[in-house]
């Protein structure tokens, strides 16, 4: 299903029957990533394709998550939803806490997963690698017709995600990347399940303790062999956990 | 710090070769970042070898020459919740055993014992599921007590064979009728199974699957079926794959047709099945039927008849590459599916450890009152 917001045009997916449950997948992923969840849910479950990602518009100019937020919200209220949790991977989970931040009327409950959103001090290895990008940067910028040569160093230097977006999408990377949602956690009043994977090297676990701190009204779970896909690692114990939480949201409804 | 992860394959069975592919590409799809691995291959005559020399399957083409340079395990020792592997120089310590095993003694319920008596998680399904869904005989019997659909089926033990054997193609022949299906209760990817026509292919048959077990099973032929196969997986849930087709070329799906022709291998394969809304919602409901019903956990593979109505036919508790593309077709890499497979392990182990197996009160010391 296609929808226009603010001019864009949107993707979605609904799969059941009953409650609705929202689905954001992360970045460089589609409505198709988290659809191995929805699938086995006893719920109405919505998909939804990220504005740049699956079949949905690219936006017109760079957008920070902010902007990503109220896109969805104005989405999901466009349809009518009135009571629904909010389920976000990685990106999708920043989207998701910042609509929840303005806790919305129909927001019941809040999964986040692998989320980032909380800036660490980074490790002396990453800084190294960032003052050494910074320089040879300013060094091959003094010679002409440098742009394969910069392109080959951001790629060199870039995280996956940097080296895989091109264009709009990759000016907006570069926007989401950099900023820090902390005290935006802080205003979330709906009850929220964290799940981490304690071998995440995308998003790591500290950043998952430091939501658990910021939300009122959370709960962290910790699996010991997952990595930044942990709905997908540790799919059977994820679907009991999730389980248990929709049912334990959805029960006063 | 990183599980060290044991996979085990090979033993003593007719799936020994096939064991050695699926346990190949386990070896290729396994996340090293998050496990040492360490290959284990149990040879046809029982006895257990390590070393890298096992990662690559092209070695096995001369097994002489691998098993010369491969480690030989000489002690397996218990310690705490670990499992010691020594070899002449080397000491593994194994956290958990992922089983690459298919038939006997792997599949079978006596690899899975093993493990229960060395204490260490194993991947599933546990010894109970795996000894009942490596006998046909009983595994139908069960399913059957459950209101699962399966084949009109007779079956007879070597000794009763001898005895009575006329009394027996007559009762079958009664019952079912020409063709019908003779196969060892005991074996998995079709080997010594035969589709019989008459009195004398029927004797033929069951001599051929005789030499393999010591029971076998007749059942109807279900003419013009189609074959429907899923995988399912969990312990805490119950979670089905998306369905596929396997299209038939030869008369049946023999061992030949299903891991030889050609070496090209699910060139037959249809996924997702072309089935209708119905169908599917049946095969999703008697595939959480079946698992529950054996008691299984860990990640197996159902096999479906279908013309009309739809049968349970088989189960494989430890599936060929453990059905990787059933999941891979449901959004689960097989990286994935090994991870979960571990996980499972570990959250089995962990409530086997919460559960009271000894009392501290010594029953031959209590005094008893006279």
């Amino acid at each position: 299903m296609k929808i226009k917001i603010n001019g864009l045009t949107i993707n979605l997916e609904t799969h059941g029957k009953g409650k609705i449950v929202i689905f954001l997948h992360g970045w460089g992923g589609n409505l198709h990533s988290l659809f191995p969840v929805a699938r086995q849910l006893n719920y109405k479950t919505v998909l939804i394709d990220l504005p740049g990602f699956g079949q949905s518009d690219l936006p017109n100019s760079p957008i920070s998550s902010f902007e990503y937020a109220s896109i969805i919200q104005k989405l999901i209220e466009s349809r009518g939803i009135n009571k629904a949790v909010l389920i976000g991977h990685s990106f999708g989970g920043k989207i998701a806490a910042i609509i929840a931040s303005k806790n919305p009327e129909w927001l019941k409950g809040l999964v986040l997963i692998s989320s980032p959103g909380v800036k660490l001090k980074k490790s002396l290895f990453v800084q190294l690698k960032k003052y050494t990008y910074k320089a040879l940067k300013k060094i091959i910028s003094i010679f002409p017709n440098n742009e394969k040569i910069l392109e080959k160093l951001r790629n060199l230097f870039g995280s996956e995600d940097f080296k895989n977006s091109k264009g709009i999408m990759r000016e907006t990377l570069k926007i989401v990347v950099n900023e820090d949602i902390s005290n935006i956690l802080r205003e979330i009043e709906s009850k929220t399940l964290l799940i981490w994977g304690k071998k995440d090297r995308d998003v790591p676990l500290k950043v998952g303790i430091k939501f658990n701190e910021l939300i009122k009204n959370s709960k962290l779970i910790v699996y010991e062999n997952a990595a930044h896909f942990p709905y997908l690692e540790n799919f059977d114990t994820f679907l009991n956990d999730l389980n248990n939480f929709l049912s334990e949201v959805f029960k006063h409804e | 710090m990183k599980k060290n992860v044991a996979v085990i394959f090979g033993s003593k069975s007719v799936e020994h070769e096939i064991s050695i592919i699926t346990a190949n590409q386990i070896l290729n799809a396994i996340d090293r970042n998050k496990y040492n691995v360490i290959p284990i291959y149990i040879s046809k005559n029982g006895i257990w070898y390590t070393g890298s020399i096992l990662e690559n399957l092209e070695n096995f083409k001369d097994v002489q020459s691998v098993l010369k340079k491969a480690k030989k395990i000489r002690f397996l020792e218990k310690k705490n919740s670990q499992l010691l592997i020594k070899s002449n120089l080397k000491t593994y310590e194994i956290d958990i055993c992922l089983l690459a095993t298919h038939g006997t003694y792997g599949e079978d319920g006596s690899l899975q014992g093993f493990c229960e008596m060395m204490d260490i998680p194993y991947t599933g399904a546990g010894v109970l599921s795996s000894a009942v869904s490596n006998d046909k005989v009983i595994t139908k019997q069960l399913l059957k007590e459950n209101n699962i659909p399966v084949v009109d089926f007779n079956f007879i033990t070597k000794h009763e064979w001898d005895s009575s054997y006329e009394k027996f193609i007559e009762s079958c022949e009664n019952q079912f009728g020409y063709p019908m299906f003779i196969k060892p209760s005991k074996l998995g990817s079709s080997i010594a199974i035969t589709k019989v026509n008459s009195k004398d292919e029927f004797i033929n048959a069951v001599e051929l699957a005789f030499s393999f077990d010591n029971k076998i099973l007749v059942e109807k032929s279900i003419e013009n079926a189609r074959e429907f196969n899923c995988a399912v997986m969990g312990y805490k849930n119950i979670l089905v794959s998306e369905i596929e087709e396997i299209i038939k070329k030869s008369q049946f799906f023999d061992y030949t047709e299903k891991y030889i022709n050609n070496g090209k291998k699910f060139s037959n394969h249809k996924i997702p099945a072309n089935v209708d809304e119905i169908t599917k919602q049946e095969i999703i409901k008697l595939a959480k039927k079946t698992f529950k019903a054996l008691d299984c956990y860990g990640n197996i593979r159902i096999d479906f008849l279908f013309n009309d109505k739809i049968y349970v036919n088989e189960v494989n508790t430890i599936p060929g590459a453990l059905a990787f593309y059933l999941w891979e077709a449901t959004g689960i890499t097989f990286t994935h599916l090994i991870d979960n497979l571990i996980n499972i392990a570990e959250e089995v182990y962990k409530d086997k450890k919460n559960k009271t197996y000894s009392i501290d009160v010594n029953i031959l010391s209590l005094k008893v009152e006279k």
